[in-house]
C-alpha cells in the first residue's frame, strides 16, 4: 500500500531495506554517516522521492534518462499508477450534453468537505443557436465539446475548455467538412492532450472517417502555433467508424474503430504516423467495447462487456513466444456483477469506461456506480441513474489546485 | 515534584541526549510512540525519566528533527489548524509553510539524513516534506547536472541512451 493511498494521516510503510554492500562501503568511505546508503541508492526511498517530481508529462521521461535504475523504477506500472494518483484526483464528472450538460463533484473520502453538488454547465454562443454541445471527453484538465447541429448531424467547431481557469479555445473545423465524403463532420471525434499538464499549450486531435471510401483521417492542431498540421490518412476496413473512446499511452493516442470487427486507430503523436491495429475476437452479442490501459506499464487494453456485467479483458502485449511482436492476450474476466452485488436480471448497463484512468461507470436500478478497475474499489456517485446518455466523463485536477476550486464558485460555469 | 508535562530523552547515535515532551513526540513519531508504549508498564512505578536510544540518527540530524517536531506538533506553538496549511489559498501564507521552506533549505547530505531520520522515526509529514525537497532539487536541471548532484553513474551505452532519448523525445 502506498503512502498516499491511506488518507490524510497515513502511516509510512515499514520496510526492510536490503543494502548493497558495494554502496555501503562507498558511502562509509566518503562520509561518516550512520546510514549505510543514500536514499538515492535505495529503491524504495528513491521511488518515494521520484513520486514527488513535478506532475509534468516530461518528469518521468527525464528521470528515465538519468540511468537504467531510475528508468526501471519510473517505468514500473505500480509506480506509474502511484505517480498519477499522487498528482491528480478525480474532482467530478461531466455528463449529458446540450442543455443538460452538467458537472457534479464526486465526494472524495480523502477530502470529505468537497461539496457533493451538481452544476449545470451552459455553453453559450448566440451565433450558433441552432447547434448543441456534445461531450467528447476530458483529459489533462480540459474538456472537449463538439458543436453539433440540432437537426442533421453537422459538426461545425470544437471547444477545448479548461473549467478551472475558464480558458476556452473554439476550433473551427470547416476546412475539413464535406457533405459527401464525411457528411459534414457528423462522425468527427476530438481529443485533447496537454503536453505540459493542464496549464500551457495543448494539442487537439481530430479524427474522422469516410464511410464509403474506407479511409480514416487524423489532423493535429497545436495551440502553441495556432495551426493545424497535415491531414494524415490510413486505409480502414469497409464501414469502419471512429468511436468516442480513445486512450493515451505515452505519446500514442489509440482510438476505437467500430465496424464489422473492432479495430484501433493508432496515432503516433511524435512521428504523426497513423496505423490500424486489428482488435481481438469479439462475440457479436457483446454489451459494449471500451479501450482502457490495464496492460503492463499502463499499455493499451480493451474490455468487452457481456451480459450480466462480465468484462473480458484483452491486453495488447508482447507474449514470450511472439518474437517481440505485440498481440492481443486474454487478461481474464472481471465479474462486475459480483463486485457490485447485483442480482441476475437487475437493470445494469456500462455507460462508459474512461480508459486513461480505467474508471468505469455502471448504471443500475440502485444508482450509478463508479468502479476503479485498477483497485477494484467502487463508489455510488448518484442514488438514481441520473445519466441516461452514454456521455459521462471523469474530470481530474491536480492536488495543489484543490482549494482554488473550493474557494471559487463553480456554480456559475458558463462560457459565452 | 513531578513536572506537569512528561518528558523523554532521546539519545542520538553519537551519544547526545535531547529532551522532548512525551506528548509532542508521541503525536509526531510513530516509532517513538511505540517505544514509549513498550516502556510504560515498567515506567509506571518509577519516577525515573525515560531515555530512548535512537541509534540511527546523529545529534545534528536529531536536533533538526526535534526543531521541526516542536514547531509542527506542539499544540501551544501551532497557529490555527496545523495540517491544513497546504490547502491555504494562494497568497495566504501560513507561518508553517515559511518554516518548512527554510527547514529544507539545506545541503544535500543534511537533507538526505533528514529523509532517513523521518523514515526511521516514522514522521509522515516530515517524510513528505523532505522527499519533496529532494525531488525539487531535480527540477530545472539537466540530466548531467542530476547525475553530478547525486553522484549517479550513467550506465547507459551510447546506443541505449539514444534509444531511451528516442522513446521519450515527445516529452522534450
Amino acid at each position: 500500500m502506498s503512502m498516499d493511498d491511506q488518507g490524510l494521516l497515513p502511516e509510512i510503510p515499514r520496510r526492510r531495506v536490503g543494502l548493497r554492500p558495494s554502496q555501503a562501503t562507498r558511502r562509509q568511505l566518503t562520509r561518516p554517516s550512520p546510514w549505510p546508503a543514500s536514499p538515492m541508492d535505495l529503491d524504495d526511498l528513491l521511488s518515494e522521492i521520484l513520486l514527488r517530481l513535478p506532475p509534468l508529462p516530461s518528469s518521468l521521461p527525464l528521470a528515465s534518462l538519468v540511468c537504467s535504475r531510475w528508468r526501471r523504477l519510473v517505468t514500473d506500472p505500480s509506480f506509474i499508477r502511484r505517480f498519477r494518483a499522487h498528482h491528480w484526483r478525480p474532482l467530478g464528472v461531466f455528463f449529458g450534453g446540450g442543455e443538460d450538460l452538467s458537472f457534479s463533484f464526486i465526494s472524495d473520502p480523502r477530502y470529505p468537505t468537497t461539496p457533493p453538488e451538481r452544476f449545470s454547465v451552459r455553453v453559450l454562443r448566440n451565433v450558433f443557436e441552432r447547434y448543441t454541445w456534445e461531450l467528447h471527453g476530458c483529459r489533462h484538465g480540459r474538456v472537449v465539446l463538439a458543436h453539433r447541429g440540432r437537426t442533421g448531424h453537422v459538426v461545425c467547431q470544437f471547444l477545448v475548455w479548461n473549467p478551472l481557469t475558464g480558458e476556452a479555445h473554439f476550433l473551427d473545423i470547416s476546412q475539413f467538412l464535406d457533405p459527401v465524403r464525411n457528411q459534414n463532420g457528423s462522425y468527427m471525434k476530438g481529443a485533447v492532450i496537454g503536453a505540459s499538464g493542464d496549464k500551457g499549450p495543448f494539442k487537439f486531435i481530430l479524427a474522422w472517417n469516410e464511410l464509403h471510401h474506407n479511409i480514416a483521417h487524423v489532423c493535429v492542431y497545436s495551440s502553441e502555433t495556432g495551426v493545424w498540421g497535415d491531414v494524415v490518412s490510413t486505409a480502414v476496413k469497409p464501414l469502419s467508424s471512429v468511436g468516442y473512446g480513445n486512450v493515451l499511452v505515452d505519446n500514442t493516442l489509440y482510438w476505437i474503430l467500430f465496424g464489422h470487427q473492432v479495430h484501433i486507430l493508432q496515432v503516433d503523436l511524435g512521428s504523426q504516423n497513423v496505423a490500424v491495429i486489428e482488435g481481438p475476437p469479439v462475440e457479436e452479442d457483446h454489451w459494449g467495447i471500451f479501450l482502457c490501459t490495464l496492460a503492463k506499464n499502463g499499455g493499451l487494453s480493451l474490455i468487452v462487456m457481456s451480459a450480466n456485467l462480465k468484462a473480458q479483458l484483452w491486453l495488447w502485449e508482447t507474449s514470450p513466444d511472439s518474437d517481440g511482436v505485440d498481440r492481443w492476450m486474454h487478461g481474464g474476466t472481471i465479474e462486475l456483477d459480483k463486485l457490485l452485488s447485483l442480482r441476475s436480471g437487475e437493470y445494469q448497463q456500462v455507460l462508459w469506461l474512461a480508459g486513461d484512468d480505467n474508471v468505469m461507470f455502471v448504471s443500475t436500478n440502485r444508482g450509478l456506480f463508479m468502479v476503479d478497475l485498477e483497485s477494484m474499489q467502487f463508489q455510488k456517485i448518484f442514488e438514481t441513474s441520473i445519466v441516461t446518455s452514454q456521455c459521462i466523463h471523469p474530470f481530474k485536477n491536480r492536488y495543489a489546485q484543490g482549494t482554488a476550486l473550493a474557494n471559487c464558485s463553480l456554480g456559475s460555469i458558463s462560457i459565452s | 515534584m513531578a513536572s506537569e508535562k512528561k518528558v523523554v530523552f532521546l539519545r542520538s547515535s553519537d551519544g547526545e541526549a535531547f529532551e522532548v515532551s512525551e506528548e509532542v513526540i508521541s503525536a509526531a513519531s510513530v516509532t517513538i510512540k511505540g517505544m514509549i508504549d513498550e516502556e510504560s508498564p515498567s515506567r509506571a512505578d518509577t519516577a525515573a525519566t525515560t531515555t530512548l536510544a535512537i541509534p540511527n540518527v546523529t545529534a545534528a540530524t536529531l536536533s533538526r528533527v526535534l526543531h521541526y517536531v516542536n514547531k509542527h506538533f506542539d499544540a501551544a506553538a501551532v497557529v490555527g489548524r496545523p495540517d491544513d496549511y497546504i490547502f491555504c489559498a494562494p497568497g495566504d501564507e501560513h507561518p508553517l509553510a515559511r518554516f518548512d521552506d527554510d527547514f529544507v533549505d539545506v545541503d544535500n547530505d543534511t537533507l538526505i539524513d533528514l529523509v532517513h531520520a523521518a523514515e526511521y522515526l516514522h514522521i509522515k509529514k516530515l517524510f513528505d516534506l523532505t522527499c519533496k525537497a529532494v525531488a525539487d532539487k531535480l527540477k530545472g536541471r539537466t540530466i548531467d547536472q542530476i547525475r553530478e548532484t547525486f553522484g549517479i553513474v550513467n550506465d547507459y551505452t551510447v546506443e541505449e541512451e539514444v534509444e531511451v532519448y528516442r522513446e521519450n523525445s515527445w516529452a522534450f
